[in-house]
């Protein structure tokens, strides 16, 4: 009796051992794993906030623990960003992508993201000015794109420092 | 469809002018040092059946055919 | 004529071309030393030798300093990187993307760069390609070679020539930035050549000591969108699939850049302290060989004053 008792404890223990990753697991899937990063500067790896806002393509929308799973493409923006303690963070993004995973893990990477404080409102406003002029003297198609976007990007430059 | 992409342009190209716009309306001590990241060394070699190609042997096959 | 080859090498300064002969040079150095060993060293000849293995450990050493700033620089903006490369692969794995079997084309991007003098970062990737198209010649004939970097390009050009789609060259000098591995992807893309699934073969950077091969999935859009688990996403259409894509292939691959360029520099810190100390060990012996070589000229002198003066006795 006494040694099937010692065989069986290892497998008793690994049984409860699994039952607490699961239950473990199933605590942190409520909150949100945030993780935002541009190519330039990480922001948040893999931490707990309440809420985010960000600019796509298919429109801007909030993302709260639990969203559904969903992929997004960033547009020029700001993404704002909602942390435990109340406090706001605004970050200018370029472009990249949102990925809401079924997980609960969120990702926003970006290729440029700079806080709002970082940035120049005169300097934007000159930037978004070349590019419309640059728009005006474009003549192929594809110029004509590539100055299309840039004054897109300035357009929200200069709206989100105003 | 959005308009750039039509023009031929992918998201990568999108990306790049962003974020090159992005980087020009930093705050003027931030700037120099971000417009390192507009640097781009990287050149390519197009292979043909296992061989680079070089482009000046088009240009001289494309010579010698319009002249 | 070792030392004069150094001082070329030196003068010149022609990195590429000392890194290639430097192997030869330190053989050569040490034959020398052997050959002389057995016969007559010559005063003179063991201190040239000396003079070119300082001069050689000068080299290295300030090598080594310079890979130790350059790893430091690389350590930090890797730690930037690596959400981008971690959140990326975190859809692909939550997501379930499994490559489509009907589609056999495949693509593989080796992730190098132009400099040697690194140990065995450049060659273990190379391997692991050379290895698993080798492995199965079904492969072999569906899969076409991106290689970012000159060292892989020599290595697999010799076995795969017909394999390469492209060769991506110049890297390696400085740091990797987004904008070159935003290059490298719209090169992918413009290529022309439609692949089901692919793969980043790259350094993953451990610690300074440690690196190890490792590679990064990469699908094609009709992988993503036949993928049984993307149904739980929400509101995705065609257009935001391929911008997502899009972007995701130039930040892994600016991640795998940024891995392989840390893994190579720290690699490099290692191979150039390794040399410092064994051109250390080297001057040691010569030095003890030069100083009993001296003796014995000097013995040698006086016995032949003192039995000359004892001859005239």
């Amino acid at each position: 009796m006494a040694t099937i008792a010692r065989n069986l404890r290892p497998y008793l223990r690994y049984i409860r051992n699994q039952r607490r990753t699961y239950a473990d697991a199933a605590t942190v899937s409520n909150e949100m794993k945030f993780t935002f990063a541009g190519a330039n500067q990480v922001f948040y790896d893999q931490r707990v906030i309440k809420q985010v806002d960000v600019p796509s393509f298919s429109g801007s929308f909030g993302i709260l623990p639990k969203h559904v799973p969903t992929l997004a493409v960033l547009k020029p923006g700001v993404v704002t960003v909602y942390e435990e303690d109340g406090s706001v963070k605004k970050v200018f993004v370029s472009s990249g992508t949102v990925t809401i995973n079924e997980n609960n893990s969120v990702q926003i990477l970006a290729e440029e993201a700079h806080p709002l404080e970082n940035l120049d409102g005169s300097a934007a406003r000159e930037v978004l000015s070349k590019a419309q002029q640059q728009l005006s003297s474009a003549t192929t198609e594809q110029d004509k794109a590539e100055a299309a976007i840039a004054v897109e990007v300035a357009e929200a430059l200069v709206q989100a420092l105003s | 469809m959005s308009a750039w992409r039509q023009a031929g342009l992918n998201y990568i190209n999108y990306s790049q002018i962003a974020a090159r716009v992005v980087r020009q309306a930093l705050k003027a001590d931030l700037r120099s040092e971000a417009l390192k990241r507009d640097e781009v060394n990287v050149k390519f070699t197009q292979w043909k059946d296992g061989k680079p190609a070089s482009k000046y042997i088009v240009f001289i096959l494309f010579y010698l055919v319009v002249l | 004529m070792v030392k004069t080859h150094i001082v070329k090498f030196v003068g010149t300064s022609n990195f590429k071309m000392f890194s290639n002969h430097m192997a030869t040079i330190v053989r050569l150095a040490a034959q020398q030393q052997q050959q002389q060993k057995r016969g007559m060293a010559t005063l003179k000849a063991i201190s040239i030798r000396l003079k070119s293995v300082k001069n050689i450990q000068k080299i290295t050493q300030s090598m080594k300093m310079v890979s130790a700033a350059k790893y430091n620089r690389a350590e930090r903006d890797l730690k930037q990187a690596r959400p981008l490369g971690v959140g990326t692969k975190e859809f692909y794995e939550q997501a379930e993307i499994q490559a489509p079997p009907e589609d056999e084309k495949k693509l593989v991007i080796a992730i190098t760069s132009d400099r040697g003098l690194c140990g065995a970062v450049h060659t273990g990737v190379s391997r692991n390609i050379r290895d698993a198209l080798l492995a199965d010649p079904k492969e072999r004939e569906n899969t076409k070679i991106i290689c970012v970097g000159e060292k892989s390009r020599a290595i697999l050009s010799r076995l795969f020539a017909n394999n390469i789609l492209f060769v991506a060259s110049e890297v390696g000098r400085k740091p990797p930035t987004f904008n070159d591995a935003a290059k490298v992807a719209n090169e992918i893309l413009n290529s022309g050549y439609s692949f089901g699934s692919g793969r980043i073969v790259y350094n993953r950077f451990k610690s300074v000591v440690s690196y190890a091969v490792d590679q990064l999935p990469l699908f094609d859009k009709n992988a993503v969108v036949s993928a049984p688990k993307l149904s739980v996403y929400d509101s995705l259409d065609e257009n935001v699939i391929q911008s997502y894509l899009e972007f995701s292939l130039a930040s892994l691959l600016f991640y795998s850049m940024k891995e392989g360029a840390c893994s190579e520099q720290s690699s490099r810190m290692t191979a150039m302290d390794n040399a410092s100390k064994n051109a250390g060990e080297m001057i040691d012996k010569l030095t003890l060989t030069f100083n009993r070589t001296r003796q014995a000229v000097i013995t040698r002198e006086l016995i032949e004053i003192i039995s000359g003066a004892a001859a005239l006795d």
